[in-house]
């Protein structure tokens, strides 16, 4: 009689004893019980990371906390102070610090700001600070014109001492008080050009201006159309000379039309064209003509 | 002889291989049970400067981590008849041990019961070359010897130098470095059947195993239950498998002469069932727990109660007195034993100096053995339980792991065979440098 139910062969089957065999390996072993959890975990870590849904939700679950603290009544700036500046400075700002009152000092960009003010051109020095009680404090240093640049095309220029710009001018009548200069490269020397107005101070109202001429060196033109050509070097001290001739000889006041000083041993003057005449006739009294 | 050389050099480097590695298996498939030892060798700590050398591991240097016993299927009398059946009771006794010891094993050496083995004395005649005996004329003297015709369809397995004969003196067991004209060796030559050999090599390459080793079952049960003096004086281990009886005799620390009778425990077996009418495992239960060979006046009295073939009724229960059951073992033990002894009459086992005669495997635990074999064999006669080894679990100390243990401690210290040494090259020369091309050839 055959049983029923055939016995349960004890042996393991072939497929079982390779599979056993393999689980033995310890490679196998490890990186089936660390390596395979890891990958699990790194394929639902980005799963969650790709979909765009759970990205959003992170997105604002994160803007809603760091609102919540921005609005915090500590972090509230409601007032915006500047110190006391020029209306045409007060005008140039008012676009830069056009924000909405009142806001958080969390969503107040200083760093950007600060760049913006910095950036206008009237701005010398500023500093921007967060005080207590919620006021934004500014400090604007202004930079002070002090020449007036022209340009060959009759455009004109506010220059600070340091040759910096400060911003456009219209014309020459908004500036009554501020000494002008012309040619290219004026604004690099603009130090040299106040010393030499300072120095040119006692016939101020015969100034008309500088004009530097090639780059290296100053005309000093006057109102008598009278031209100063100083010397690359030394200028200070040859218009220094120019001026001692013209107190001893008024020589500024004579029919010529440059004084040469850049020959350091000696002034040599342009005369204008009657006084070449004049001086011809002197002489010759006999009007002879020189053949 | 050369494909043989070939073969078990391979062996013997994946030998080698296996014992860097530092984890072998042993497995003994007998006709009763497949035991399968896990071994690892030079373990952590205390032996761990002991480094695998050219010739193995010294005596003890390995420990037992995985034991698993299974009874074996599709054997009979040692050699495999349903190799499915085999590979399957391998593959249950593998996977146990694996299990126990908690690694991976690749290389497995193996022994085995049956395949017949023969065993040929070998003697070979050389003139020293240099004076000095080299490894070289070592290797000379082996391949003058002259290998019978062992027929067709047989595998030489061992090959082992067991004495060196320099000029006059002869019982030399290194013969190198000494000094001398005329080197002689005497060789033991083991043959089994090719077909066995194939069939086991097939069944582990089925099992996902490399073999880095082969003896016979014999063999490795003399290796483990004789002592050394026994070893060294001469004496015979006779293993009485479930299907065959093994006997090998080692004299001089060397095996010199191993036969096999294809007899054993299951004949008993066999002849219970037919004899007293029982189903075969109940026989088995019967002799394994109420067995002997010696009756004495009390055996007439100790009844047995045999279950009987149809099971439930109680009216047909049967009783046996235990000097009935001895009646019927003891003839066949008698068979067996009377033809152990026809083999060592045959092999010249009595002019050995000592004539002990050791008892192993597992139906050598039948009480009585000792006496009926003392007085057939005419000989001392001890029943011999393998040595013992670090590791091995209580349940594998018995007689019938004999072999599974012996074939640890070989593989723990092989002993060297003929094809260890360097073979003159006018005998393998155009086969090296034809490989040598071959292998340029495939490379470049």
């Amino acid at each position: 009689m055959l049983p029923v139910k055939a016995t349960r062969d004890p042996a393991p089957s072939r497929l079982k004893y390779r599979l056993e065999r393999l689980w033995l390996r310890p490679a196998i072993r490890i990186s089936v019980r660390i390596g395979l959890p890891l990958a699990a975990l790194a394929l639902i870590g980005v799963a969650a990371a790709t979909d765009p849904g759970v990205r959003q939700a992170v997105a604002d679950r994160a803007q809603a906390g760091r609102d919540a603290i921005a609005a915090h009544p500590a972090l509230r700036v409601d007032r915006i102070a500047v110190n006391a500046v020029s209306a045409e400075l007060s005008a140039a700002l008012a676009p830069v610090l056009d924000i909405p009152l009142p806001v958080s000092s969390m969503d107040l960009d200083l760093d950007d700001l600060y760049d913006r003010i910095a950036a206008l051109e009237a701005v010398a020095a500023a500093s921007v600070r967060i005080e207590s009680g919620g006021t934004l404090k500014i400090q604007v240093e202004e930079r002070t014109p002090a020449v007036l640049w022209r340009h060959d095309d009759g455009s004109m220029e506010l220059l600070d001492a340091s040759g910096r710009r400060v911003g456009g001018a219209t014309g020459r009548a908004d500036w009554p008080e501020l000494p002008l200069i012309a040619g290219q490269g004026a604004d690099r020397v603009t130090g040299e050009a106040l010393a030499l107005l300072r120095l040119a101070l006692p016939l101020s109202d015969k100034v008309r201006g500088l004009v530097r001429v090639g780059e290296r060196r100053w005309n000093l033109e006057l109102t008598t159309d009278v031209v100063v050509m100083l010397p690359e070097t030394g200028a200070q001290a040859a218009l220094a000379r120019a001026l001692a001739l013209n107190d001893a000889d008024d020589l500024f006041a004579r029919d010529i039309s440059h004084v040469d000083m850049r020959d350091g041993r000696r002034p040599i003057l342009r005369l204008k064209t009657p006084a070449v005449d004049m001086m011809r006739n002197l002489r010759n009294p006999e009007g002879e003509r020189d053949a | 002889m050369s494909h043989v050389f070939e073969a078990q050099r391979a062996m013997r480097g994946r030998r080698e291989a296996a014992l860097r590695r530092g984890v072998v298996a042993v497995l003994d498939v007998g006709t009763s049970k497949i035991a399968c030892l896990i071994l690892r060798f030079a373990p952590d700590g205390d032996e761990g400067d002991r480094r695998p050398t050219r010739h193995g591991l010294t005596h003890g240097a390995f420990r037992v981590i995985g034991a698993a016993t299974t009874r074996s299927r599709g054997v009979r009398a040692g050699a495999i008849t349903a190799m499915d059946e085999t590979e399957r009771a391998i593959r249950t006794a593998v996977q146990a041990a694996q299990k126990m010891a908690g690694v991976r094993v690749d290389h497995v050496i193996a022994s085995f019961g049956g395949g017949s083995p023969r065993s040929y004395g070998l003697s070979g005649e050389v003139r020293v070359e240099n004076g000095e005996v080299s490894e070289l004329d070592v290797g000379h003297a082996l391949a003058a010897c002259d290998v019978p015709d062992y027929g067709h369809g047989r595998e030489a397995l061992h090959a082992l130098p067991v004495n060196f004969t320099l000029d006059s003196r002869t019982g030399l067991r290194d013969p190198r470095g000494q000094i001398g004209a005329r080197l002689a060796v005497d060789m033991h030559l083991l043959t089994v059947d090719a077909a066995t050999v194939h069939n086991l090599l097939q069944c582990f390459r089925r099992c996902d195993l490399e073999l880095a080793g082969l003896t016979i079952a014999p063999y490795a049960a003399g290796i483990s239950a004789l002592v050394e003096d026994e070893q060294e004086l001469g004496a015979a281990c006779i293993d009485i498998g479930g299907g065959t009886t093994g006997i090998s005799i080692f004299a001089k620390r060397h095996m010199i002469y191993a036969d096999a009778v294809p007899m054993g425990g299951h004949h008993l077996t066999s002849d219970i069932c037919q004899g007293l009418h029982m189903p075969m495992p109940a026989a088995e239960r019967i002799k394994t727990l109420n067995g002997g060979v010696l009756a004495t006046g009390a055996d007439d009295r100790d009844l047995i109660e045999i279950p009987s073939a149809f099971e439930g009724s109680e009216r047909d229960r049967q009783q046996i007195s235990r000097s009935e059951l001895i009646g019927v073992m003891r003839p066949r033990m008698e068979e067996i034993l009377e033809e152990v002894r026809d083999r060592l009459d045959a092999s010249g086992f009595e002019y050995l100096q000592g004539q002990r005669v050791v008892l192993t495997g597992g139906s050598a635990q039948v009480p009585g053995l000792e006496e009926l074999a003392a007085r057939i064999l005419g000989r001392q006669v001890r029943v011999g339980k393998p040595l013992r080894v670090q590791g091995l679990p209580q349940a594998a100390t018995g007689p019938s792991f004999a072999a599974a243990v012996g074939l640890a401690l070989h593989a723990s210290a092989p002993q060297d065979e003929c094809w260890d040494f360097e073979m003159p090259s006018d005998r393998v020369g155009a086969r090296r440098v034809r490989r040598a091309i071959r292998w340029f050839r495939e490379n470049w």
